[in-house]
């Protein structure tokens, strides 16, 4: 009755997701597994910025762009490499421009998608980069999914890289536990790229928890949160995206999807990870599963995430932390 | 200058959103310093009774200055890393985790002593005035008694202060969605009891309100002109109904006003959750919080001065601090005076109640950042996991608020039941609060130097003669607060008469914060845990 649990190997994992363009979001997510330290990295999908801020090169030689409502002007070199920094940081992508080529991209929506895709795709090259140069020498692996919003471009981008694991609709191994995988979303009202029916993401991850070992030692990486956990909520919006109001204030709902809640239901895995709603940050239960959805704040610069240790058959700890 | 360049093009994608709006910010902001308690009791009876000389109108000056600084550079500072949990954050995350507890100590210890005050005197200054003063004008024997037995039943201001503290409490449990209802409520009827009061006085001749007041005095001076004989009276006890300016009494006027006008950024605590946090919204929210503010203050002071009468206002305030006064339970709060110029017992009531809502409106935005504090500890792994949970339906952190309540009641319970005891203690809170303000300051200053990403990514990067914004407001807030400590130290009226056991006091939440800091840090280790790196900022390189 008073037997001392015996000691278990511990599994440290570190996740985060919805970095969404911000390269020192990016780089705090691959610099984590040295910092609290963790075996092994899981993102969990949009990878890409929502955001291109064009930087008009001025006759007089200097730069001007508009960051968070403030005018900014850049007139040396470094002052313009402060400004592209603060750009990104924000999870914006910066593209410098004459005013000619501003004005194109105000009247040209085609010509604005393809500078978006161009920007985004070198941005993520960089980032693929960076964390061969930081992991290359180690044991750990930064298992990557794209999420609802990034781009079909992006995979291709991600498979290059010899550090990073691109690992969507898979399952991989990771020490005792099987990593399960999927950054669809169900159905939003903003229609992004990577969308499914409820009934279409149950037979997918049907699919991936058929291959499963051991279910109950299992982790999942799904984008989207389980329906009516409490990682789900979000303010309503019609569709013309304008928020639904309910006397007088916005109208929460639970918007997480209902076969990932089924899907965890039956399978009853040891931790399910989630991402999508940057607001509903929060740990919960769903039967024997510990459930997280550490949130996001991109925008500030702080990588919201959630460390946690494993043994093979519990979450020993899990802390949510913003760095 | 180049031309305005455009915006950013943003793609489809999934937004976030924030629950708090600008609205409830900006009513978060002013229900952290509620005006009508201001009015009531800082701004007038404690600088004429106490500081004959002091320029009111100088003090208010003051301290609106004092507060705007303090708006630009904890507005500018929380823009740079929109988090909740305020204080504790901020300097934790630009300097070292121990230092961000030391900070938080310091501040929550204050807001748990006013959380007890607050609550308390709902029932000794809102409550029981009230009835005294409206039994007085109505004749109500039974409503001047009834205030009595509130003004000195301990038990009765324990009961109803715990009352307020877990009504702020289960709407905290709520969920922002009634919080701020409640809140952007309350904070309206009080505004809509100063609106009446404008109106009526503005209305209202100085005759009339003399004639008013000698109606009503004489039944209880025995005087038909009771409006000169206060100023007599007050003559007698040796106050000056017209004293000369006095720079020296300035300073404590202005500290007495500030002790309730510097606090328009305490939406700092729940920049996590305001919509627009990472602009300088919230800059321009926390200004004019303290803009509605002091203006309403002033505005009204300058009506009670022109409506009630330079001379008597001053006599009246000076002679409620001496046993001279002659309507005992019933000070010359802004709300006896204009009860007595209405002459109506149903107008009575409505501005005492208007009046009386603002202490459960001073107890929300006190909870809340309380509640705040402790969840970013536990966040960080200094207390059990348990205290960041929230809860699945109305995200409320419910462990922390119960914590609150767990600590504040008790408080409360000390404060009824040795109210001179605890008061040594009361009046130190403002002082406390100020160490944190400092460090908050000088976290500021540092901000662009400690982490120059996050300040260039930040709501302005703008220098004056080289040097960040954001530090320069940080610098200035230093100096001002040390100024300001030195006021609170040197006027012995303003509550501090021992200043051994202020930095006894001091001691000892300073040991607590490191017990606590290492302890927890070790207790962490044991699990394998790094407390410095949980709190701490990973390398962005």
């Amino acid at each position: 009755m008073f037997k001392r649990r015996q000691k278990q190997p511990i599994t440290r994992l570190f996740y985060a997701g919805d970095v969404h363009g911000s390269r020192v979001c990016w780089k705090k997510f691959v610099n984590a597994a040295a910092h609290y330290p963790a075996d092994a990295l899981v993102m969990g999908g949009d990878l890409t910025g929502k955001a291109l801020v064009p930087i008009v090169r001025e006759g007089d030689g200097s730069y001007a762009a508009r960051v968070i409502g403030e005018q900014r002007v850049a007139r040396t070199a470094e002052e313009l490499d402060e400004m592209q920094r603060s750009i990104s940081t924000n999870g914006m992508y910066p593209l410098i421009v004459d005013p000619d080529e501003a004005r194109a991209l105000a009247e040209d929506s085609s010509r604005r998608e393809k500078a978006f895709e161009e920007a985004l795709l070198e941005e993520l090259r960089l980032w693929i980069g960076f964390a061969d140069e930081r992991l290359g020498a180690t044991d750990t692996r930064a298992y990557v999914i794209p999420g609802n919003d990034d781009p079909w471009s992006i995979d291709e981008v991600l498979a290059s890289g010899r550090s990073v694991v691109p690992c969507d609709e898979r399952v991989e191994r990771l020490g005792p536990h099987e990593l399960v995988s999927f950054g669809y979303s169900n159905r939003t009202p903003w229609a992004t790229p990577r969308e499914l029916d409820e009934e279409e993401i149950y037979v997918r991850l049907k699919r991936l928890v058929d291959q499963l070992e051991a279910p109950e030692r299992a982790i999942f990486n799904i984008h989207v949160p389980p329906y009516e956990s409490s990682l789900d909520t979000a303010y309503e919006v019609d569709e013309e995206l304008r928020y639904v109001m309910k006397g007088g204030r916005p109208h929460e709902i639970p918007t997480g999807s209902r076969a990932v809640r089924q899907i965890i239901e039956e399978t009853e895995p040891l931790l399910s990870l989630h991402g999508h709603i940057h607001e509903s940050k929060g740990v919960t239960k769903i039967g024997r599963t510990v459930a997280i959805n550490p949130g996001s704040d991109y925008g500030s610069g702080h990588l919201d995430g959630c460390l946690v240790h494993l043994e093979p058959d519990r979450v020993v700890n899990h802390y949510l932390v913003s760095g | 200058m180049p031309a305005s360049s455009p915006g950013a093009y943003a793609r489809r994608a999934t937004g976030l959103v924030r629950e708090v709006s600008p609205f409830s910010t900006f009513v978060f902001n002013m229900a952290a310093q509620p005006t009508a308690i201001l009015i009531a009791t800082a701004a007038f009876i404690l600088p004429l009774a106490y500081f004959p000389g002091g320029s009111i109108w100088v003090g208010f000056a003051m301290a609106f200055a004092l507060a705007i600084v303090l708006c630009l550079c904890y507005g500018l500072f929380t823009s740079a890393i929109p988090r909740s949990g305020g204080d504790y954050v901020l300097v934790s995350r630009v300097t070292h985790p121990v230092l961000g507890v030391i900070s938080s100590f310091f501040w929550v210890a204050g807001v748990i002593l006013v959380l007890a005050f607050v609550a308390q005197s709902f029932v000794t200054i809102a409550l029981a005035p009230s009835l005294t003063a409206v039994g007085l004008i109505g004749g109500h024997e039974s409503l001047i008694t009834a205030g009595e037995d509130l003004a000195t039943g301990k038990w009765w201001q324990f009961g109803i202060g715990t009352g307020v503290i877990l009504f702020s409490a289960a709407l905290l449990a709520g969920g922002w969605r009634w919080t701020t209802r409640i809140m952007n409520g309350l904070w309206g009827v009080m505004i809509l009891g100063l609106g009446t009061i404008f109106v009526f006085l503005l209305f209202k001749s100085h005759h009339g309100f003399v004639n008013s007041f000698n109606q009503f005095a004489g039944s209880i001076t025995g005087e038909p002109d009771s409006y000169n004989g206060i100023i007599s009276a007050a003559q007698k006890e040796g106050i000056d109904p017209s004293p000369a300016f006095s720079l020296d009494q300035t300073w404590p006027a202005m500290a007495a006003i500030a002790g309730l006008s510097i606090y328009g950024w305490l939406s700092i605590y729940i920049s996590g959750e305001v919509r627009r946090a990472k602009d300088v919204t919230q800059v321009k929210i926390m200004s004019l919080a303290t803009l509605v503010h002091i203006a309403i203050a002033v505005i009204l002071g300058v009506v009670f001065f022109w409506k009630f009468g330079h001379d008597f206002f001053v006599a009246v305030n000076g002679l409620s601090a001496t046993e001279a006064y002659p309507f005992a339970g019933a000070p010359p709060y802004y709300t006896f005076l204009t009860s007595i110029a209405g002459g109506s017992t149903l107008f009575a009531w409505w501005i005492l109640i208007t009046f009386a809502v603002a202490y459960p409106l001073l107890v929300i935005p006190n909870i809340t950042i309380a509640v705040r504090s402790f969840f970013a500890w536990a966040l960080d792994g200094l207390l059990p996991a348990r205290f960041a949970q929230v809860s699945p339906r109305t995200h409320a952190p419910n462990y922390a608020i119960a914590l609150v309540v767990v600590l504040s009641v008790p408080v409360l319970y000390w404060a009824t039941s040795n109210t001179e005891g605890f008061n040594k203690f009361l009046y130190e809170a403002v002082l406390l609060q100020l160490v944190t303000m400092v460090l908050l300051s000088l976290a500021a200053v540092l901000l662009p130097y400690r982490k120059p990403d996050v300040w260039r990514a930040s709501a302005t990067t703008q220098r004056v003669l080289g040097v960040p914004v954001v530090s320069l407001a940080g610098g200035l807030s230093v100096i001002l607060m040390a100024a300001l400590f030195f006021v609170y130290m040197h006027y012995p009226a303003l509550g501090i008469e021992d200043k051994g056991h202020f930095f006894r006091d001091c001691a000892v939440v300073l040991v607590a914060a490191l017990v606590t800091f290492f302890v927890a840090r070790a207790a962490r280790r044991r699990q394998g845990v790094d407390v410095d790196k949980l709190a701490a900022e990973i390398p962005p390189e």
